[in-house]
């Protein structure tokens, strides 16, 4: 699944492992995420939408 | 902020190896090896025989007791790696015993290496391979 996961987090100047501890998760998964080898759970996806403040299908695309 | 208010959930790196998995491994492992040992000086078949031979087991309860309690703790990727890992070692397994139960009939029950007493060892480091597999695929 596409997304700008990446985008958003170097705009606010945070590192995989800040976003990893602000949402809960490993530094692995955020990795994975970003280059769009794991799509993350409708969970994760709200919890990281609710973070950048955006709506889900504004940071992931099918 | 909103991110305040999200629970955070702990960091168990079931696919790095915990350092409280590492040590109950270590921990089997040792009182493994302490039985095995302990055993060439015991009389087969003796009360205290069979004792030593079942210490192991009890050390493995624990180990299995950690390694589920870092799983319970893990995200959902270190999880969906768990699970491709289990898939690709159980399959593995099966075929490694399988081919190891032919060869024992091709040599007429008499397969010397590896002993059948030791087959279970392989499954571990193997474990570990598909483990290495799985987590490579996400990284």
């Amino acid at each position: 699944m596409r997304n700008d996961l990446r985008q958003r987090r170097a705009e606010r100047g945070w590192s995989q492992g800040d976003l990893a501890e602000k949402l809960g998760v490993s530094r692995q998964t955020i990795n994975a995420i970003e280059t769009e080898k794991y799509s993350p759970s409708l969970e994760l996806a709200f919890k990281i939408a609710r973070l950048f403040k955006a709506r889900v299908e504004d940071v992931f695309q099918p | 902020m909103e991110t305040e208010k999200m629970p955070l959930m702990s960091h168990a790196r079931v696919h790095g190896a915990s350092p409280a998995v590492l040590l109950a491994a270590t921990a089997w492992l040792a009182v493994y090896v302490a039985a095995r040992l302990g055993l060439q000086y015991l009389r087969a078949e003796s009360f205290e025989a069979v004792a030593v031979s079942l210490t192991p087991l009890f050390a493995f309860f624990a180990f299995v007791w950690v390694v589920q309690r870092a799983v319970r703790r893990a995200d959902e990727l270190q999880r969906l790696v768990q699970l491709h890992a289990l898939s690709l070692a159980f399959s593995t397994t099966i075929c490694v015993l399988m081919g190891l139960g032919l060869l024992d009939i091709a040599h007429a029950g008499r397969l010397e290496f590896p002993p059948m007493r030791d087959w279970w060892a392989m499954l571990p480091p193997l474990y570990a391979i598909c483990l290495a597999v799985a987590h490579w695929r996400y990284r």
